[in-house]
């Protein structure tokens, strides 16, 4: 039981006592990784976008597609790469969230190699079937 | 409403999805749809593309925060991602099976019963010992951490880890079919049936909760229904409120965080049964 909550709490890695193993420290510097990448882009397409164009900040035109159920252009790779080399900030922020979405993904990739350079055989084969159960269900819902 | 107020509004919103995610292991969709859907009139397939960047974005923010603490336990959380990760492959299938409205009342009913249990149990823990556990032993599932609460490390013994992947794989199987993210159903499963302590069982979720969600996400992204004007302020908006939440989930009571769960389950069952 704690002797007084009212105490200041100890700084969030106050514990000393178990030292990060390689698995933690691979894995917590991919989900920074990724995520700080992800914002980078995010945050730079965004003042793209604004800069670009100004009637964003007056105008709600540019929303109106939002709203109705419809046709919605597809957020394939190619059109992404285009975007983002003509350098529109709409397409800089989906390589923002394109970059997020693969970070799990990559995670559990990364977390078999670390399981199979440790020699601990029965995670490596569980990150493995993540993994392979992963990308069918990508593969799935790429031919819907 | 000009991008810029719609954006910020969103923003806001995400902000406390995030917080409010990370803390509970949830992936905050139960703010940001209802924001985007009721408050900003936006189709709810946008709203759902919506959902599924703000269940990445906040595992993905805070799990790095919880795996350095050790809150949250990776050995377990990568046993019942592969339970979910199955569940969900087999869950395409059962949308013909199943009629979704059977389901959504059978879960919001299961969901009111669990949300009883863990307030009974929130001030009367079991008595009862844990039971032995040779899969937990021998995947060497059990975990600990420094509790910045009660100043003292936690040690735990998980126990049922069959339990847990046969809840786990049900959660991957149907939350296509209900909208639900795993979170709801894996944090009760782990502190009431695996022994896992509530904080440990909510980082643990909010660890695998990415990974189930980016197993639909090429869905939502290929079919055009993640837009860049609301996922832009939800990936800034809940990466702020995931990176402060993961930092606060230490330093609260457990009874607190119990609670706060208690109250999602109570929505998300009131929300179940009405739509079932």
């Amino acid at each position: 039981m704690p002797q007084n909550p009212h105490d200041h709490p100890p700084a969030p890695d106050a514990d000393q006592s178990v030292p990060l193993g390689r698995i933690e420290r691979v894995i917590s510097g991919l989900l920074r990784g990724g995520l700080l990448l992800s914002l980078v882009l995010v945050t730079l397409g965004v003042t793209l976008m604004y800069t670009r164009h100004p009637e964003y900040v007056s105008s709600p035109q540019a929303l109106a597609h939002l709203k109705v159920e419809g046709q919605n252009p597809p957020g394939t790779a190619g059109k992404i790469v285009a975007g983002v080399l003509a350098g529109q900030g709409r397409a800089v922020v989906m390589l923002g969230v394109f970059v997020l979405f693969m970070t799990p993904v990559l995670r559990v990739a990364m977390s078999a190699i670390t399981f199979l350079w440790e020699k601990d055989w029965i995670f490596a084969v569980i990150t493995s079937l993540v993994l392979a159960a992963l990308l069918i269900s990508l593969v799935i819902s790429y031919e819907l | 409403m000009t991008p810029l107020e719609f954006m910020l509004v969103t923003f806001a919103a995400s902000v406390l999805a995030g917080l409010v995610g990370s803390i509970l292991g949830l992936g905050g969709g139960i703010i940001v749809v209802p924001t985007l859907t009721l408050l900003l009139g936006v189709n709810i397939r946008f709203a759902i593309g919506a959902s599924i960047v703000s269940v990445i974005a906040t595992s993905t923010g805070a799990a790095a925060a919880y795996v350095r603490e050790h809150l949250a336990n990776m050995r377990l959380a990568m046993v019942l991602e592969l339970a979910t990760t199955a569940g969900a492959l087999f869950g395409a299938h059962l949308a013909g099976i199943i009629p979704a409205q059977w389901l959504q009342r059978i879960f919001g009913i299961l969901m009111a019963y669990v949300a009883v249990m863990m307030l009974v149990r929130t001030n009367r823990p079991s008595r009862m010992p844990a039971p032995p556990d040779p899969i937990a032993d021998r995947l060497r599932l059990h975990g600990g951490y420094y509790d910045a609460w009660q100043k003292a490390r936690v040690e735990y013994r998980v126990c049922r880890t069959w339990l847990g992947m046969l809840v786990s794989g049900l959660a991957g199987a149907v939350s296509g079919l209900l909208g639900v993210g795993g979170g709801v159903l894996k944090v009760p499963v782990m502190t009431l049936g695996m022994r896992v302590p509530v904080k440990a069982a909510t980082a643990t979720s909010n660890f695998m909760i990415g990974v189930t969600a980016a197993a639909s996400a090429g869905v939502y992204f290929l079919r055009g229904e993640v837009d860049p004007f609301i996922a832009a302020p939800v990936v800034l908006g809940i990466t702020i409120g995931a990176t402060t939440g993961s930092r606060l989930l230490g330093r609260l009571h457990s009874t607190w965080v119990r609670l706060m769960f208690v109250v999602i389950l109570l929505i998300v069952s009131v929300q179940m049964l009405t739509k079932g």
